[in-house]
C-alpha cells in the first residue's frame, strides 16, 4: 500500500507522487482530485510502456495494418467493379467484336468473337470511354481494310442489369453514328439472356439478336453468314416487337438513302471529295429514325425529313464540299432536332473551323453540280418515302 | 471474538486489538476502496473511520465456525460502508467519535487534518508549468524517476546540494538542461548516474529551489 499525492488527472489514468517520491501511473477512479492525498495498492499502478520509442512503434504498426486493411478493401471493391460489365455492345463488320462498359461509359474489355476479330489485338483499348472506344475500333479496321469490303455494320446492344437507361443507349447510339458515318448501320437491341445465349454459342450479340427475328436460312448460318444477308434478311422481316421495327425501318431507310447516294454518286460523277461529303448526307436520316420509337411519330417524321433532307442537302452540300470530315456530326445533330431552319447555321459555325486547308477547293465545281443534284434527287426520294409509309403500313 | 480471530490469524495471544488493526490498516483500506470503487483519501476520512469500526465489529462478532477471518470481515466492512454511504446524509456523527469511545487508537499516518488544498494544487500547477517548460512532462517523470530507492535518495540529496549552489541553479534556468560535466566535478558523482535521473534531479531541484513547500514536506517525509 502507498500513499501518493494525486499530481495529474487524465480521463484513463493519473499521475502520484507517493511520500517517498517517487511517481506511480494510477487507474483514474471517480472523485480523484488534484491535490488529494490517497491511499492506493500496487495493483491500482498501471504498467506503462517503458520507452517513447516503443509507443512509436505501436503507433507505426497500427497506422500500417489500417494501411493495409484499407489497400486490402480498396482492390476488393476495384476488382468487384472491374469485373461487372454495365452494357454489352456488338460491332459485326467481317471481324464480330464484343465491347463491355461499365455504367459510366467506360470500356472494361474489348475482344474478337470470330477468329476475324481475335486476329485484331484489342488489348490498349481499355478504361477509355466509348465514344473514343469505338472510334478507336474503327481505326484499326480500316488498317487492317476490312472497311474496305464491308460497309455494313450490325451493331448489338444490351444491359446486362435487365435495367434500361435510355439517355445511356442514346448516348452509345450517337456514338456509333459518328463513328461509322461512312457505313450502313442496322441496330439491334438485346437484353440480357441475348448476351448469355450469343457467348454460349459463341456468336456475336448483334448476330445472335438477328437470329431471333431473321428467317430459318439466315438463322440456320447465323455464325458466318455474312453481314450484308443478315441485315438484308431481318430488314425484310415485317417484325411487330418495338425495337425490331426501329430496326426495320431504320434498314429501310437506309436503303432510301442509299439509293439517294447513288443518284448522287452517279451524277457527281464519283470525283472524290464528293464521295466523301455525300455519305454523311446519307447517314443524316437514319440518326432520325431511331430515335423516334412510336410508329405515327416516324411516319410524320418522314415527311418532314423528306423536307429537312431537301434543305439540308441544298445547304449541307454546297458548304460540304469544302468541308471534309468533321461536317457529318454537327448535321447529326441539327437532324435530331429536326430544326431544318438550324442546319445552315450550325454549318456555317462549322465552316468557320480552321481544320481543312481544303476548304477553297471545290466551292465553284461543287456547286455547279449541286444543281443537277438537287434535281434529281427529289423525285426519288418523295418515291422512297412513299414506299417507306406503304411498308409500314 | 478476538481470541478466536488471534487463532484464525496464526500471531500471537498477547496481541490486542489497536495492534491487530495496525497491521491490518491496509487491508481494511482496500476492503473499503473495493466496495466503493474510490480511492481512499487520507485526510480524515469518513469512510476509513467506518471501516474500522467495521474491522472492530467483525473481531466482536467472528467464532471459527464463520471461516476464515479476513473474509469475513472483508464482508462486514463491505456492508458497513454500504448502509453509510446510504445515509450518508441523514446523519453527520463523526465515527471517528465513535472509534474513540469504543478505545480504538488510529495512528497519524491515517488521519491527516485536512487542510486547504488550494496552496498544494497551486504548487502543483507550478511544477508542472516549470518542467514542462525544460521539455518534458510527469508522464515522462514516472517513466524516467529512479526506481530503486536508494537512487532516489541520493538523486534528492545531490538535487538538494544543487539547489543551494547559485551558479548551478541559473545555469539550470537559463541553459534548460542541468550543467553535469561541472557537477561530475564538484560533487564527485559518476555521470552516468546524472544522466539516468536528469529529469527526476531537475524537477526536485525546481521544488526545492521554488519553495514548493508542501510538495517539498511530501518528498521529505
Amino acid at each position: 500500500m502507498n500513499k501518493g499525492m494525486i499530481m495529474e488527472v487524465n480521463r484513463t489514468y493519473a499521475i502520484a507522487l507517493n511520500d517517498e517520491g517517487l511517481m506511480d501511473k494510477i487507474k483514474s477512479k471517480q472523485n480523484m482530485e488534484v491535490g488529494q492525498k490517497i491511499f492506493y495498492f500496487e495493483d491500482d499502478i498501471v504498467k506503462t510502456t517503458k520507452s517513447k520509442a516503443h509507443r512509436y512503434n505501436k503507433f507505426i504498426k497500427s497506422f500500417g495494418s489500417i494501411a493495409a486493411l484499407f489497400l486490402l478493401v480498396f482492390t476488393f471493391f476495384n476488382t468487384m467493379k472491374y469485373e461487372q460489365a454495365y452494357a454489352v455492345v456488338s460491332l459485326d463488320i467481317n471481324p464480330s467484336i464484343q465491347i463491355e462498359a461499365d455504367s459510366n461509359q467506360q470500356i472494361i474489355k474489348v475482344e474478337g468473337v470470330n477468329t476475324d476479330g481475335k486476329n485484331i489485338d484489342f488489348s490498349d483499348i481499355k478504361e477509355v470511354s466509348l465514344d473514343d472506344g469505338i472510334q478507336k475500333i474503327k481505326e484499326k479496321l480500316i488498317e487492317k481494310n476490312y472497311l474496305d469490303t464491308n460497309k455494313e455494320v450490325l451493331v448489338g446492344f444490351a444491359f446486362t442489369e435487365n435495367g434500361d437507361n435510355s439517355a445511356y443507349e442514346d448516348n452509345l447510339k450517337d456514338a456509333i453514328q459518328s463513328t461509322f458515318n461512312t457505313e450502313k448501320v442496322t441496330y439491334v437491341k438485346g437484353d440480357k439472356e441475348g448476351v448469355d445465349e450469343a457467348k454460349t454459342k459463341g456468336i456475336s450479340l448483334g448476330r445472335y439478336e438477328a437470329s431471333l427475328v431473321a428467317d430459318e436460312e439466315t438463322k440456320n448460318k447465323i455464325d458466318e453468314a455474312p453481314v450484308k444477308d443478315i441485315t438484308s434478311s431481318i430488314k425484310d422481316k415485317d417484325n411487330v416487337s418495338q425495337w425490331s421495327a426501329v430496326v426495320d425501318e431504320k434498314v429501310v431507310d437506309e436503303k432510301v438513302v442509299d439509293e439517294k447516294a447513288k443518284n448522287n454518286n452517279v451524277s457527281a460523277n464519283n470525283t472524290n471529295p464528293q464521295g466523301k461529303t455525300e455519305t454523311p448526307v446519307t447517314e443524316r436520316p437514319t440518326v432520325n429514325v431511331p430515335t423516334e420509337k412510336a410508329d405515327s411519330n416516324t411516319n410524320t417524321n418522314t415527311n418532314t425529313n423528306t423536307n429537312t433532307n431537301t434543305n439540308t442537302n441544298t445547304n449541307t452540300n454546297t458548304e460540304n464540299n469544302g468541308i471534309l470530315d468533321l461536317t457529318p456530326e454537327v448535321p447529326e445533330q441539327s437532324g435530331e432536332k429536326n430544326a431544318s431552319t438550324s442546319t445552315p447555321s450550325n454549318d456555317n459555325s462549322i465552316n468557320v473551323v480552321p481544320n481543312n486547308g481544303s476548304v477553297d477547293n471545290n466551292t465553284t465545281s461543287g456547286k455547279i453540280q449541286e444543281d443537277s443534284n438537287k434535281i434529281s434527287q427529289e423525285p426519288a426520294k418523295t418515291e422512297e418515302t412513299l414506299v417507306n409509309k406503304d411498308t409500314k403500313k | 471474538m478476538l481470541e478466536c480471530v488471534l487463532i484464525d490469524l496464526n500471531v500471537t495471544k498477547n496481541t490486542n486489538v489497536n495492534e491487530l488493526i495496525d497491521n491490518h490498516m491496509p487491508f481494511i483500506i482496500k476492503s473499503i476502496s473495493d466496495v466503493t470503487r474510490r480511492y481512499v483519501s487520507c485526510e480524515n476520512d469518513e469512510e476509513l473511520s467506518v471501516g474500522l469500526l467495521g474491522f472492530h465489529e467483525a473481531i466482536e462478532r467472528y467464532d471459527n465456525e464463520k471461516g476464515h477471518f479476513l473474509s469475513f470481515a472483508k464482508l462486514v466492512i463491505g456492508s458497513r460502508i454500504k448502509n453509510y454511504l446510504k445515509g450518508e446524509n441523514k446523519h453527520n456523527h463523526s465515527s471517528l467519535e465513535e472509534l474513540l469511545d469504543k478505545g480504538l487508537e488510529i495512528k497519524d499516518e491515517y488521519l491527516e487534518q485536512k487542510e486547504d488544498n488550494s496552496i498544494l494544487v497551486e504548487e502543483i500547477n507550478r511544477l508542472k508549468t516549470e518542467i514542462s517548460s525544460f521539455g518534458f512532462t510527469l508522464e515522462d517523470l514516472v517513466d524516467e524517476a529512479p526506481k530503486q530507492q536508494a537512487t532516489r535518495k541520493n538523486a534528492i540529496s545531490l538535487s538538494e546540494e544543487i539547489s543551494k549552489d547559485e551558479e548551478f541553479t541559473s545555469f539550470m534556468y537559463v541553459k534548460k538542461r542541468l550543467p553535469i560535466k561541472r557537477i561530475v566535478l564538484k560533487f564527485s558523482v559518476t555521470e552516468k548516474v546524472i544522466k539516468r535521473s536528469k529529469k527526476f534531479i531537475i524537477s526536485v531541484v525546481i521544488i526545492i529551489d521554488k519553495n514548493l513547500s508542501a510538495l517539498k514536506n511530501w518528498i521529505r517525509k
